[in-house]
């Protein structure tokens, strides 16, 4: 057999007491989140209008930016890049007919030079009376540090000129 | 009473709902909006900044004209022919040997540029971003001009003395307009007159140009940064080795009835 200690009256009072406290409160938080969530709604339609303003004057800016001085100060900027890239190319075309005359030899003399800058290579067509002069001619070339490769080609005698025909395929170093 | 039990838990119920399925993305899009906004708002500083940045660049344009000229004059618009013609014939005339031929061939671009640039798509449409070579750095990596100049070949003939053609030479070398001679063949058995004195020479020359930029695709040149010229060190250059001849040519008059008469 079970006694029932608490009374009806005390029951009821507990009751009161926790809805009449906890009641406003959930109220009170209910009512917070919806004003949050209208004024986070209304700020985001309010930034929406700003972004598209920003964006506005930023499509206004860029017309004035490509139609405007932009153009001109690019295209000068570009050549000025180009140019340093065209100034590194230069060559003294000089330097090798300086390097030429320097060392060949007197009993020696060109009848023709074919110079290819593209691929450095030079062509020589030389007459001399001997041989003994073509292989000192190599040499000659093969000393000078212009040269990376000094290469014989073909020869012959004109007998009636009593003159040595020789080719000579020299490199310039790069 | 009953009711009132109930209310509580239905409005913490609601809050919470309210809360995740409202409150929440509301508040995430909010703060995406934000910074979006922000971006807005550097991208709106950020271009004016650079239209000051290129008034400025524009102005320092009309106070150093002498310089622009030097530069458009090494690197031209467009292929001239006349020019390169007057060139040719001005420095042959100077050093008195004679011109059997000239010839200019039509242009074209390198085949191995060594640098495209990100956005440029064609000749005319130089994109801002893709000239981002202003830098030192990419400028020291390349030796040949890059895709968008044109390049084309002015052959030449002449016959004279040998110092007379070392001299054409040399003052080709350094004519105020880009070129670089390609191929050179300086011939004994060539001349005509049979002098042991006159020789032939045959030059094959590299000029360039660069076609006027037209569109400008972004903003992402070094220059608009900056809002200066990356110009002292090419002047210096130019001043130093290309100081020969600059074509300066006029037509005169023209105009005859009769266009057959000589």
């Amino acid at each position: 057999m079970s006694i029932n200690l608490k009374t009806n009256s005390s029951n009821n009072n507990q009751e009161k007491i926790n809805f009449g406290k906890a009641l406003p409160f959930a109220v009170i938080i209910l009512v917070l989140i919806l004003i949050a969530y209208f004024a986070l709604a209304y700020y985001s339609k309010k930034i929406d209008a700003q972004i598209i303003g920003e964006q506005e004057i930023y499509s206004q800016k860029m017309e004035e930016f490509k139609k405007g001085d932009a153009k001109e100060a690019l295209d000068f900027q570009n050549r000025i890049s180009e140019s340093k890239n065209l100034l590194l190319q230069y060559e003294n075309n000089l330097d090798l007919l300086d390097e030429i005359q320097k060392y060949i030899l007197p009993e020696v003399y060109l009848v023709k030079i074919s110079a290819d800058f593209d691929s450095n290579e030079i062509n020589l067509d030389c007459r001399t009376t001997n041989y003994d002069y073509v292989s000192k001619q190599i040499l000659s070339f093969k000393n000078s540090a212009f040269f990376s490769k000094v290469e014989a080609g073909d020869s012959n005698i004109v007998a009636q000129e009593e003159k040595v025909n020789f080719k000579l395929v020299l490199s310039i170093k790069k | 009473m009953k009711v009132k039990i109930l209310l509580v838990p239905l409005f913490l119920v609601s809050s919470i709902t309210i809360f995740i399925w409202l409150l929440y993305p509301t508040f995430s899009e909010f703060r995406e909006k934000k910074n979006d906004l922000l971006e807005a708002q550097n991208q709106v500083a950020d271009i004016e900044t650079k239209l000051e940045k290129t008034s400025i660049l524009k102005k320092e344009l009309s106070n150093n004209s002498l310089n622009q000229e030097m530069i458009y004059s090494f690197l031209p618009e467009a292929q001239n022919e006349e020019e390169v013609i007057d060139i040719l014939n001005n420095i042959a005339a100077s050093e008195g040997v004679s011109i059997s031929s000239i010839s200019i061939d039509k242009p074209k671009a390198l085949i191995e540029p060594t640098r495209v640039s990100t956005e440029d798509s064609g000749a005319n449409s130089l994109s801002a971003s893709g000239f981002s070579v202003g830098s030192e750095n990419a400028e020291a990596n390349t030796f040949v001009p890059s895709a968008n100049v044109r390049n084309f070949i002015a052959s030449m003939r002449v016959s004279g003395s040998y110092e007379r053609i070392r001299n054409v030479i040399g003052k080709l070398n350094k004519t105020k307009r880009f070129n670089r001679i390609r191929v050179l063949s300086i011939n004994k058995n060539n001349n005509q007159d049979n002098d042991a004195n006159v020789l032939s020479l045959d030059l094959e020359i590299n000029f360039n140009y660069l076609e006027k930029v037209k569109t400008v695709n972004s903003l992402n040149n070094q220059i608009f940064t900056s809002g200066k010229f990356n110009l002292a060190s090419v002047i210096e250059s130019l001043e130093q080795y290309r100081t020969g001849y600059i074509s300066n040519l006029n037509s005169g008059n023209s105009g005859k009835s009769n266009p057959f008469l000589p």
